[in-house]
């Protein structure tokens, strides 16, 4: 299953290293970044992707101009800090509360990173020929442009296809690609120069 | 553990050895005998607390010293920046091609090619370090500190001199600071998953840790000069534009 990742925003150190440590208590569930200030978030969810923000509710204007924004990269988990309401609760994904059980929160992340890992369709961890052939063209040095024409399909269903050879062999860089097609006989070196 | 300038400099580095690679970029030579941080720092003519902050920030994960790198100069920052960078290339970067190579000279011949081709895609990532690095030091560094000159001297200067100077705009610089450890991550892939086991071992597994400790390197490196040198400049060119404003 895919591991779901996670960005902690809260301005209070206890507060952050505690949700740190149960975020870590759940199986296919990691931290990628943690945030301390406000004018960042936009920023590091941008350049981090991640499946879900949690913020705490007195970190700043979690206004919902503000929420609909970080709605664009990913799910929000909200954490009502006392005395600090969360407002625009339909924004949220999933509320707790600072004063809730351990249990209780862990087991609310775990129904969100089960639902979120699921398949979509049968996730086969070796790539498919039709995602073979894709790959061969890239490693021939062909743009998204030029594979559509050669293949005969559309650009999007280039980018579908390797977005998903990326996500199955956890390689991102076209030369990295180059290296594995050649690896594995989808393409020979003397093709590639 | 929070480390301060009264403690030992060999009690720290005992306790938690990859400090090493920080004190050889500030420079400090082996051989310090019991004497502490702050006595180390003056020797060397080094800023206590700054480096009192980096040493920390590597320490201790959740350390965060973000505020407090924020009060020192550009040019202090862009001093230590470059430091790293010449530790990347004059260090790090040979030692993992050394051991490439020696991964290489003790393979089965069968498997030649697709080490050499291994060698290849590092090779690549050597040279796109080299450019990412040169592109910083040659362009970005040199606007940034002539952008704090000009801040200090405002006053003396014409107006039109520092209008010159705004041209380049430190969000060009943003756009175009690409991610620089995608190749490291795809590298350790490839060999954890992809190459032909080897007879020695040994050897991939140094590799992959000096890989991870290449990444994670790079990485603290990236939010240093995206969350301290990136804001403290835009916070500059934003008065400087305001100088301007004003004066028309």
């Amino acid at each position: 299953m895919k591991a779901s990742s996670f960005i902690i925003a809260s301005k209070d150190y206890l507060i952050s290293t505690g949700i740190n440590f149960l975020v870590n208590q759940v199986k296919n569930a990691t931290v990628i970044d943690n945030i301390d200030c406000f004018d960042d978030i936009l920023h590091s969810l941008e350049d981090k992707k991640p499946d879900f923000l949690i913020i705490a509710s007195n970190f700043g204007k979690l206004n919902k101009d503000f929420l609909i924004k970080v709605r664009a990269y990913s799910d929000i988990i909200g954490l009502e800090v006392p005395s600090y309401t969360l407002k625009h609760k339909n924004q949220y994904k999933l509320i707790f509360n600072l004063l809730d059980e351990k249990n209780e929160i862990v087991e609310g992340l775990i129904g969100l990173v089960d639902e979120k890992g699921k398949p979509k369709n049968d996730i086969e961890e070796s790539i498919s020929q039709r995602e073979a052939d894709v790959l061969k063209q890239v490693a021939l040095g062909y743009t998204n442009k030029e594979i559509a024409e050669r293949l005969f399909i559309s650009q999007h269903t280039v980018i579908t296809h390797r977005k998903n050879i990326t996500q199955k062999l956890g390689i991102k860089t076209i030369s990295g690609l180059t290296v594995y097609a050649i690896l594995n006989n989808i393409v020979s070196m003397e093709e590639v120069e | 553990m929070i480390v301060k300038e009264n403690l030992k400099l060999a009690d720290v580095i005992l306790n938690n050895h990859n400090l090493l690679t920080i004190i050889n970029r500030f420079g400090i030579q082996l051989g310090f005998g019991d004497k502490t941080i702050e006595q180390v720092c003056k020797q060397y003519n080094i800023n206590t607390n700054f480096f009192l902050e980096i040493i920390n920030s590597f320490n201790d994960e959740a350390y965060s010293p973000k505020k407090q790198l924020q009060a020192f100069s550009v040019e202090l920052i862009i001093d230590y920046l470059r430091r790293t960078h010449n530790y990347y290339l004059d260090v790090k970067i040979p030692e993992i091609g050394d051991l490439i190579d020696k991964m290489i000279s003790q393979s089965d011949k069968i498997h030649k090619n697709s080490l050499d081709l291994v060698k290849k895609f590092f090779n690549e990532y050597r040279e796109e370090l080299k450019n990412h690095i040169k592109r910083e030091e040659d362009v970005v560094y040199p606007y940034i500190l002539e952008l704090e000159k000009l801040y200090f001297l405002s006053s003396k200067i014409s107006k039109q001199e520092i209008q010159k100077h705004r041209k380049y705009s430190i969000d060009d610089y943003e756009d175009e600071h690409d991610n620089i450890t995608e190749k490291v991550f795809d590298l350790k892939s490839i060999i954890i998953k992809y190459l032909p086991p080897q007879d020695d071992y040994k050897i991939s597994y140094k590799i992959l840790a000096q890989l991870d400790k290449l990444e994670q390197d790079i990485e603290d490196h990236s939010i240093m000069e995206d969350r301290i040198l990136i804001p403290k400049v835009r916070n500059i060119e934003k008065e400087i534009d305001k100088m301007i404003d004003e004066s028309k």
